[in-house]
């Protein structure tokens, strides 16, 4: 564990605290800030043309990069075909995503999951038959509909991803905001529990307890998340929040020396008006950037935990889970491998470049 | 320096016992009872009764919890698996070269990749290579393990046949009646392994790499180089690689602990007698002793892994030691 | 007491009768190609080789191929392989009047591997070391019957009072009068051991160790591999056709199956991915002589297990009929993959005594069969909420949420609670941990008679015991009584009680919602043959048998 303790200007190159280590979502992932923000490039945020123009210049930088709109617009249009479009194609389509259509049609005649574009029949609890059509064909030997259950899995995957992010995120800002700006005992407490909980190896952990812990968990869904879902989103939070905790902590340290505070001070400025209104806007670009690189983290993360077993309860669908179910099925329905398979790249690639695309729309120095 | 190393040393004793005490206490508080686990099928309570003493399972927590740390530090055993009774400590020795394999030769591999990629892009930045080389770098950081290695098994392992599909050979001393031992069979099993392992870090590494070289090549020191008129290669190696590449070889340390992650994955898939692995089989059987002894032997694996790296490199660095 | 006897004549004179047969038989034991090596994949290691600890199929799978012991299956296919059969007793044992006292004579020629020759302590010392505290052993219950065997269990002895080694005979005293202690001999529990063995005490197991069966374990590497090589001082008359049979542990299904279609592997014993049977019945044919496919029915169970002693199946029978209208058995058995078994809406599975085809349930859905299930759940739902367990492992996820589905089509919430196998029948069976509505039970027959389907599944008086196997925890008086009644009756009139009983259960109460009776099913590599089939004996061919083509 590297010396938290250091001068935060050292040079960038020579420091290996400044360049945080890996965030390990499926076994490890490049959210490297390799870079801390701690270089905004502007001065504090006294006068409203100046905000107003660095918000401005930011858009326009994001602008110039076409790959980062093009995974912002995938991002916005993934989150609206999860949560609008997925109950749109239920009704529809007239099925959900766990209903078995094993009357006839779901399996084919060598009890297959079937191909897509197939017509499916199951009877209703009424006694009549309803036939329907399954656009991806069978998801398994339960012949469910595949494409909605890649649909409403993109729904379980974006909870997990944001419901975590926001999780480590929050407690991120916290500590690392306590720690950075008061110093003292509070930073030593604070850096001393980041660097037990950065003891852990994360995955083997995360894996550990939600095989035999988590199951209670399971229950709670305050009404709208999938079952498992909270689960998750605790334990990733309550292992990953270090990794934030130490990037806003340098963050903080280094605007602690900046002369707007300085000048804050002087003024007369408490504690806590300083971090309200200087410290926490610097903070935005940081967050943004690291919470759309964590979400891409935590979504393969539970598609891996789901792959073992030990992700989202059954019968709710993630795109881990059918992941996992597809391999029986790849030599004669390959295409229930590359369904999720391809999912889960898209939007991981999506967040990946819309935070790439943030962090050099956020820093202006940043060499390209 | 030697005050340094005795902070730091005193330091990783305390993350071990805080690490003990943690894994000890949240998985003693699953829900199953272990001596009826352990004690079987048909276990009456007597029996049941008969095991739990034998475990001491009829004791307190605390006191338990004693035990456990005595047994730990005297006799540096982490305890028996409740499914076959074999030490845990067995077990994990038995795993942890196979893993360790796996992690180290996947570094190198990631290394020869990110290396070439990540300095040849920054060299030549938005040209063609280092176009392509970013695609590779979103690809390979966006792709899942699982899939990657299930690809990589079916096609290159059964379908084609180049490689075998599966399984592990031991370098020194193959099992009786195993079918391949030896260096060249441990290699060609772990080839697939390596680079189901490998192409996630080296897309992380090469962006990296690329990130630190072209920050180095505008330092000042470079340009003077360059004013100073000494050819191009000469630059780049002397100057630019050297400072670029300090820090990614540190992190390389710290995070070789962090991939026991990935390697879960990739053990699962190829059935490689890991750590991974056994983690996995262990949390699916409930069988808590290897699940906490898995877990424990990986974090002092960090821990010692994190301590040897920070003396290293207050060592080499001796402004960190003075901070 | 006396009807007691009579059964035990009864059976006892089945075995003379095929005693006859089998031996005639024993020597025409198919002795195929000598020689080779035959392996086998697993994909999870055993818990012991060790044959007093062992209790898991797969490794009594290899034990049916190292051990030798009093009583065993003969080698034979079908019904012939399901009776117990003296293979070191020479011929049956003596039994006293009171059925308690039995007298075996040990048949000279059997040596272990190492050389030492097979008396009859090497069978009373595997019953004491069974019942050595410090062995930890699992199978101590089986020993319920053994006189002084108690005693050894608490430590107060160190051999039980009721085995006698007398010469070359051996005498084992009961406690009661069991007629299923020869059955029982045929566990490997109670095959024969050296005395070296007798005096390594560790309950942690011995790996390497002296077997006088066909085979002897050559060596161990745990979560990689088990060697087999053949027994070179057998003379028992059991074939040992490979030298050696090497099972490797560890792959997954999809990989198993890779493995037997280049030959890498000749028999997957963890299973090959349930969809594939279809396609491979299609190119290598069913049943054939040495064929690829082999499937042979078993004499099993596959059921829904309700709990009827929490409030929602609790003297609820409309309920349970409900359940037994609205479950999919067809899908169930299509999770599973072709030929996963037969569907059954009964308590006894087809060829057992006293099995008579009632259609009380169907075995298809139809819109009619939904109605009817409704009909009966209506306001018999109580709280609609249920708890449902099933395995972690292969199908068992996926049936479950099959079933979960049913459930919801009579308006039960089911939540799924997935388990190791070993924890999910080991916590049904106490009352303390028995936390589900309903519970995805398979139950194998340890012998071919109703006693061992009913009675031990569905004795009401079971329910308070610490462990047992009632996992519906049903207890109406008037059935146990009839359960008591039917075993004490034989032949014909048996069987007719037994039917009664299934039938009437499943009518007005039933306890269970049986879904399926499995199939044995095998996929066998190219390169064997002596394909030798006993569903008594373990799932898969013979290894000893399985020959080298």
């Amino acid at each position: 564990m590297a010396n938290l303790t250091h001068n935060p200007h050292s040079p960038v190159a020579d420091d290996p605290s400044s360049q945080t280590p890996i965030l390990v979502g499926d076994g490890g992932l490049a959210l490297r800030l390799d870079e801390t923000a701690s270089d905004l490039g502007d001065d504090g945020t006294q006068s409203g043309i100046a905000a107003r123009g660095y918000w401005e210049g930011i858009w326009r930088r994001l602008k110039r990069d076409k790959l980062a709109l093009a995974g912002g617009v995938f991002i916005v249009v993934l989150f609206v075909v999860a949560f609008a479009g997925a109950p749109l194609a239920s009704k529809l389509l007239g099925h959900g995503p766990n209903e078995p259509f094993l009357v006839s049609g779901g399996l084919d005649a060598n009890q297959l999951p079937a191909g897509p574009m197939t017509h499916v029949s199951k009877f209703n609890t009424n006694g009549t038959t309803s036939t329907q059509l399954f656009i991806l064909g069978s998801d398994s030997t339960l012949a469910r509909d595949e494409f909605l259950r890649l649909l409403y899995g993109a729904q379980v995957s974006l909870e997990v991803g944001v419901g975590a992010t926001v999780f480590v995120i929050l407690l991120g800002v916290l500590f690392g905001a306590i720690a950075g700006f008061y110093g003292g005992w509070s930073d030593t407490l604070i850096s001393r529990a980041i660097e037990i909980t950065m003891a852990f190896p994360y995955l083997l952990f995360v894996i550990a307890l939600a095989g035999t812990v988590g199951a209670s968990l399971n229950t709670v869904t305050f009404g709208f998340l999938g079952e498992g879902v909270v689960t998750l989103v605790l334990i990733f939070g309550l292992l990953g929040w270090f990794y934030t905790a130490r990037v806003f902590r340098s963050v903080v340290l280094s605007l602690r020396e900046k002369e707007f505070v300085e000048a804050a001070r002087m003024v007369g400025a408490s504690n806590s008006r300083i971090i309200r209104s200087h410290i926490l806007p610097h903070l935005v670009g940081p967050i943004i950037v690291l919470a759309t690189l964590s979400v891409a983290a935590f979504i393969l993360a539970e598609a891996g935990l789901s792959f073992l077993g030990l992700g989202v309860q059954l019968p709710t669908a993630s795109w881990g889970s059918l992941l996992a179910d597809a391999p029986q099925y790849y030599t004669q329905r390959p295409l229930l491998m590359v369904w999720p398979g391809v999912a889960l790249i898209l939007t991981t690639l999506a967040f990946n470049l819309l935070g790439d695309g943030l962090r050099d729309a956020f820093d202006p120095r940043a060499s390209r | 320096m030697s005050t340094y190393i005795i902070k730091r040393f005193l330091w990783a004793i305390f993350l071990i016992v805080c690490v003990t005490m943690i894994t000890y206490v949240l998985f003693f508080l699953v829900p199953a009872d272990p001596a009826r686990l352990a004690a079987g099928k048909s276990a009456t309570p007597a029996d049941v009764a008969r095991v739990s003493k034998q475990l001491g399972l009829d004791k307190p927590v605390y006191v338990q919890y004693g035990l456990f740390l005595k047994r730990l530090i005297l006799e540096q055993s982490l305890g028996r698996s409740y499914v076959n009774r074999r030490t845990v400590n067995q077990m994990v020795f038995e795993a942890a070269p196979v893993t360790a394999g796996l992690v180290i030769g996947g570094a190198i591999l990631w290394m020869l990749i990110a290396l070439p990629v990540g300095i040849l892009s920054a060299l030549r930045p938005r040209s063609l290579v280092d176009r392509s080389a970013m695609i590779f770098v979103l690809v390979g950081i966006s792709a899942p393990v699982i899939w990657v290695g299930l690809l990589l098994q079916y096609f290159v392992g059964f379908r084609l046949g180049w490689l075998p599909n599966s399984g592990y050979c031991n370098v020194f001393n193959p099992p009786v009646g195993s079918s391949c031992g030896g260096p060249w069979d441990w290699f060609t099993h772990m080839i697939l392994p390596w680079t189901t392992f490998a192409i996630l870090f080296a897309a992380a590494y090469a962006r990296m790499v690329r990130a630190n070289v072209m920050d180095t090549l505008g330092e000042d020191y470079v340009r003077t180089a360059r004013a100073k008129g000494a050819p191009e290669h000469s630059v780049v190696r002397h100057h630019v690689l050297r400072n670029a590449l300090l820090p990614v070889v540190t992190m390389l340390g710290l995070d070789i602990g962090v991939a026991l992650g990935g390697a879960i994955f990739t053990e699962a898939i190829f059935n490689l007698p890991g750590l991974g692995r056994l983690t996995v089989t262990s949390v699916e059987s409930l069988d808590l002793p290897t699940v906490q002894g898995v877990v424990v032997f990986a974090t002092f694996a960090i821990i010692i892994i994190s301590f040897t790296v920070d003396i290293l490199y207050a060592y080499i660095d001796p402004r960190i030691r003075l901070a | 007491m006396g009807v007691k006897r009579t059964a035990l004549l009864a059976l006892a004179a089945i075995g003379v009768l095929s005693l006859g047969v089998t031996s005639a038989s024993a020597s025409a034991t198919r002795h195929g190609a000598r020689g080779g090596t035959i392996v086998v994949e697993m994909s999870s290691d055993v818990d012991y080789i060790d044959p007093q600890l062992s209790y898991y199929g797969e490794t009594w799978k290899l034990e049916e191929a190292t051990a030798c012991k009093l009583m065993n299956w003969p080698d034979k296919e079908g019904a012939a392989g399901g009776v117990p059969t003296p293979e070191v007793a020479n011929g049956l044992p003596i039994i006293s009047k009171d059925g308690k006292t039995y007298t075996f004579t040990i048949k000279p020629g059997f040596k272990f591997s190492n050389g030492q020759a097979v008396t009859a302590a090497s069978f009373a010392n595997a019953i004491n070391r069974l019942a050595n505290p410090k062995m930890q052993s699992q199978g101590i219950p089986f020993l319920d019957i053994v006189e002084g065997a108690q005693a050894v269990i608490d430590g107060k002895a160190s051999s039980a009072s009721g085995v006698k080694v007398m010469g070359n005979k051996l005498q084992v005293t009961l406690t009661k009068a069991a007629p299923d202690f020869l059955a029982r001999l045929t566990m490997p529990f109670f095959a024969g051991i050296d005395t070296t063995l007798a005096s390594q005490i560790d309950a942690n197991g011995i790996n390497n160790y002296a077997s006088c069966g066909p085979y002897y374990f050559a060596a161990r590497t745990p979560n990689r591999s088990i060697t087999l090589k053949r027994n070179p001082n057998y003379k028992g008359g059991r074939a040992a056709n490979a030298d050696v049979i090497q099972v490797n542990i560890g792959n997954d299904t999809n990989v198993e199956l890779q493995n037997t279609l280049s030959g890498a592997t000749d028999y997957p014993s963890g299973g090959i991915p349930p969809t594939e049977w279809k396609g491979l019945v299609a190119q290598y044919g069913l049943n054939k002589k040495d064929g690829r496919v082999q499937v042979r029915p078993l004499m099993d169970i596959r059921y829904l297990a309700l709990n009827h002693a929490r409030p929602l199946f609790k003297d609820n029978p409309n309920l349970a009929k409900a359940v037994n209208w609205t479950v999919d058995r067809q899908a169930f058995s299509a999770q599973g993959g072709y030929l996963y078994g037969k569907r059954t809406g009964q308590i006894l599975p087809p060829g057992m005594l006293g099995f008579q085809q009632q259609n009380i349930y169907p075995i298809r859905i139809t819109p009619g069969t939904i109605q009817v299930a409704n009909k009966y759940a209506k306001g018999n739902l109580r709280n609609g909420q249920a708890v449902l367990w099933a395995a972690n492992k292969g199908v068992a996820p996926l049936q479950a949420q099959l079933i979960q589905y049913n459930l919801k089509q009579i308006g039960i919430n089911a939540q799924i609670q997935l388990l190791p196998r070993a924890t999910q029948f080991t916590e049904a069976g106490n009352p303390k941990t028995a936390n589900y509505d309903v519970t995805i039970e398979h139950w194998g027959a340890d012998y071919a008679d109703p006693y061992d389907f009913l009675n031990i599944l569905l004795d009401g008086k079971q329910v308070l015991n610490p462990q047992h196997n009632n996992y519906a925890y049903f207890n109406v008086a008037k059935y146990n009584q009839q359960m008591l009644q039917a075993s004490l009756l034989v032949g014909n009139a048996r069987g007719t009680a037994y039917a009664g009983l299934d039938s009437e259960l499943m009518k007005n109460n039933p306890p269970w919602a049986p879904l399926v009776d499995s199939n044995d099913r095998t996929f066998l590599s190219g390169r064997v043959a002596c394909v030798t089939i006993n569903t008594a004996a373990q799932a898969g061919p013979l290894l000893n048998v399985l020959c080298r083509k």
